[in-house]
């Protein structure tokens, strides 16, 4: 065991911790929503699914053995594990002959002291109580094995769990023995008689093993516990041989389902049958659908377009505010349009028909990859982190809707690395917008040319450091797992550290061309040459450089071409500049607007007067 | 109303606020205080804010038009929202136009609309700073002082004598920044 310390603030850097953390969270929630018990018994639950996880196999442990099993030697035995919250029956031992030895409560997990008592939740009382004397009124969980295991085990339930508690058929009888759920000690009475009539006959045995006591650390036993508790004495199970008996002999039932056909609402039915008004619910006439408006609409209906699909899917819930929902249906189709079309995996991608543009993008990317010399490929190392890879596809657009360009990303899956090991600073400062300004404000007054450009996979121009060893890989569909791995020597997208080195890498290029960083903001550079004076702001990879001339700018231009490869974006994408106004005026003029705004967020959120 | 794409309306009119658009700063820092609890009529204001902005989307930001050092502006507001913070806003400009603005809620509650001013005026003197930390080494010649102009005459008379008075003695070295 090795003990690290993170950062504080930083709970991505313990993954594996956080991540189990979020698994018990689900289960927790899992088994107290659907035993509808109060969440203050969270705690139990939480215990219940903490040995829960120690019976079962991991991952982490080969040969599907269990935590468990490595702790004590023991396979723990899961059959009939009881359902957390189930009702249970506890012996009350202070009640005089003639009254109702029982008294009902919910099974809320196995003790972690003792093997043998039960934690018990009391309604009434609304504490928990450690008991040992329970009878399980339903029976327990199915629990069915992993195939090639001997059999899935079915505990008898004699009656359909709808129908009234009945007495068991007789042939039943030798499989439903009654039975007390826990060691059977002498001085306890095996069976108890069912402390009221409705108490329904079939009990089911159950027998959890001896060493299934969970083995979890501590826990602050506030709870009381009964005086009757006596002193454990472990002795075999005589009616062990019923059981094995009664589960073998029972066929496994399938589990019951539904057979109900959901169907979606009459003002569902009606929109998707064009008749929808977008104006709200209460507009509708007040009349309950005839049987055949219903028979129309079948859950084996043919979704029209992908569009109403998303429809379908946001009116699945029923506590929405309808009519806002009809107003905003457009603007959710357009979003959707907008957002929904790029595949998100490699399986999802080879199976669309444009499978040949996305390859030759994906060989495209790879050989770009492979020309800027990202990786070299090695043996697998071993005690090294291995970060793993994936792509990213993104369907590029014109303005008119139509495909520009099928686009793949190699990336690497950044979250896998680990701080100090594989990176180190991640800070990576761009131009404030206010420095932006302020160069065009000053370009403007002096007359200066304007030129903006972007680096072209600025990212990979990023070298690491030789403390920065990088496993990688390799990419899906590109080598196989585990043999080979690429040894990375550029960085990556993806990478924690990659807009740092691409910054790191500028700076120095740009500290190499005479360049200053300002004080002011570390995103903007400049350069006195005699009288000149250059100003170049960079926002990642996107750049604005402004100078005297148009032919020292191309001078740097060129300068910077010849190290990383640009794309130059002329002077008229920031700022337009109106030359009649110079001329007429004598003043130089400048106007920058957002085209984006402009063009783009009408288009997502259209805006009907 | 969990329907409503609240958060990419006012998402996107932020990058307008920060990109171009002085004009909207405040309505925005202002839808933004509901993007939990949103009712119908915030939905109604952002429309109204996209509406505003179709109508007036051929206004830029122009610069060099005329000739005018930077100069800065300076504004808080009554404390007239529930939440009773002032609200403090700032703009800065080089040759009238815009190059650095902003509009925030100030950090404490004000006694008076004068130590509201104040407050601002300290918030709109840092950014001022820090502009003309930027400027020096572009301009050649060292630039002249900064005009900042400031609507309340109290405000002005605390900024110009730090004299103490009964009704500021509890305006601490923080918001004295600006003297």
């Amino acid at each position: 065991m090795e003990r690290c310390l993170t950062t504080h603030d930083t709970p991505q850097h313990n993954g594996i911790a956080e991540s189990l953390n979020c698994r018990l969270l689900e289960q927790v929630q899992a088994i107290l929503n659907h035993s509808g018990l109060p969440k203050t018994l969270w705690a139990k639950a939480l215990h219940f699914a903490i040995w829960l996880k120690n019976c079962t196999s991991t991952h982490a442990l080969s040969n599907s053995t269990t935590p468990l099993e490595k702790l004590t030697g023991n396979k723990p035995n899961l059959s009939g594990v009881p359902k957390w919250g189930q009702t249970v029956w506890i012996h009350s031992g202070t009640s005089s002959k003639l009254n109702a030895c029982g008294v009902e409560a919910k099974w809320v997990g196995f003790d972690i002291d003792s093997p043998h008592a039960h934690r018990i939740y009391w309604l009434h009382k609304n504490s928990v109580s450690m008991e040992r004397n329970i009878k399980f009124t339903s029976p327990t969980t199915t629990v069915t094995f992993y195939p090639g295991a001997p059999r899935a085990i079915t505990l008898p339930a004699a009656a359909p769990p709808a129908l009234p508690p009945a007495p068991p058929p007789a042939a039943l009888r030798p499989l439903t023995v009654p039975q007390v759920m826990c060691r059977p000690s002498p001085s306890v009475p095996r069976a108890m008689p069912p402390a009221t009539p409705s108490l329904p006959p079939p009990v089911t045995a159950l027998q959890p093993q001896t060493p299934t006591h969970p083995p979890f650390a501590t826990d602050s036993r506030e709870e009381e516990m009964p005086e009757e508790e006596e002193p454990p004495t472990p002795t075999p199970a005589p009616h062990r041989k019923g059981k094995a008996k009664a589960k073998s002999a029972l066929p496994p039932q399938p589990t019951r389902k539904s057979t109900r056909t959901s169907k979606p609402s009459y003002y569902i039915t009606q929109l998707f049958r064009g008749k929808g008004t977008t104006t709200g619910r209460e507009e509708e006439p007040a009349h309950t659908p005839s049987a055949a408006e219903h028979q129309w609409y079948h859950p084996d209906w043919t979704r029209p377009s992908a569009s109403s699909t998303f429809l379908a899917a946001n009116f699945a819930n029923s506590e929405i505010d309808y009519s806002f929902v009809a107003k905003t249906t457009e603007l959710i189709q357009i979003t959707a349009n907008e957002l929904g079309d790029d595949p998100k995996t490699l399986t999802e991608v080879q199976s669309q028909p444009d499978w040949p543009k996305w390859q030759e993008a994906m060989d495209h990317e790879m050989k770009t990859l492979e020309d800027a010399g990202t990786w070299t490929d090695v043996p697998q190392p071993t005690n090294k982190n291995v970060v793993s890879s994936k792509w990213v596809f993104r369907i590029k657009h014109k303005a008119d809707g139509t495909i520009k360009k099928y686009k793949a990303r190699l990336v690497a899956c950044g979250f896998t690395q680990r701080f100090g090991i594989n990176y180190f600073d991640t800070y990576s400062p761009v131009a404030r917008l206010a420095s932006i300004r302020t160069i065009l404000a000053i370009a403007a007054r002096n007359d200066w040319e304007i030129n903006t450009f972007d680096f072209n996979g600025a990212y990979l121009n990023g070298e690491l450091n030789d403390n920065e060893q990088i496993y990688m890989e390799p990419p899906p569909r590109y080598g196989n797992q585990g043999e080979i791995v690429k040894f990375l020597l550029k960085s990556l997208y993806g990478l924690k550290q990659a807009g740092r080195k691409w910054y790191d890498t500028l700076v120095h290029t740009l500290a190499d061309l005479g360049f200053h960083i300002s004080d002011a903001d570390p995103g903007v550079f400049y350069a006195h040459d005699r009288d000149d004076i250059t100003m170049l702001a960079s926002h990642v990879d996107d750049c604005v450089i402004t100078r005297t001339s148009k032919e020292l700018i191309a001078d740097y231009k060129q300068h910077l071409n010849a190290i990383f490869s640009l794309t130059d974006l002329g002077s008229h994408t920031l700022a337009t500049r109106d030359q009649n106004h110079a001329r007429s005026t004598g003043m130089h003029y400048l106007a920058i607007t957002n085209h984006l705004y402009r063009d783009h967020s009408r288009s997502l959120f259209p805006i009907r007067r | 109303m969990q329907k409503i794409p609240y958060r990419k309306a006012v998402g996107s009119l932020m990058y307008a606020t920060v990109a171009t658009r002085p004009d909207i700063t405040f309505a925005i820092s202002t839808l933004f205080q509901f993007l939990d609890n949103l009712g119908h009529i915030h939905w109604e204001a952002v429309k109204h804010v996209f509406r505003y902005l179709a109508g007036t989307k051929t206004h830029t930001l122009t610069y060099g038009n005329e000739r005018h050092n930077l100069t800065g502006f300076t504004d808080a507001d009554g404390s007239s929202q529930e939440h009773r913070h002032a609200i403090s806003g700032y703009a800065f400009f080089i040759d009238r136009g815009a190059v650095s603005w902003a509009s925030k809620k100030q950090e404490l509650i004000t006694l008076s609309t004068a130590e509201a001013e104040y407050v601002a005026a300290t918030h709109t003197a840092k950014e001022c700073i820090w502009l003309r930390r930027l400027m020096e080494p572009l301009f050649s010649p060292a630039p002249t002082p900064t005009t900042l102009y400031c609507d309340n005459q109290a405000t002005l008379h605390l900024a110009a004598e730090d004299n103490y008075h009964a009704r500021t003695k509890h305006i601490d070295i923080r918001y004295h920044f600006i003297c």
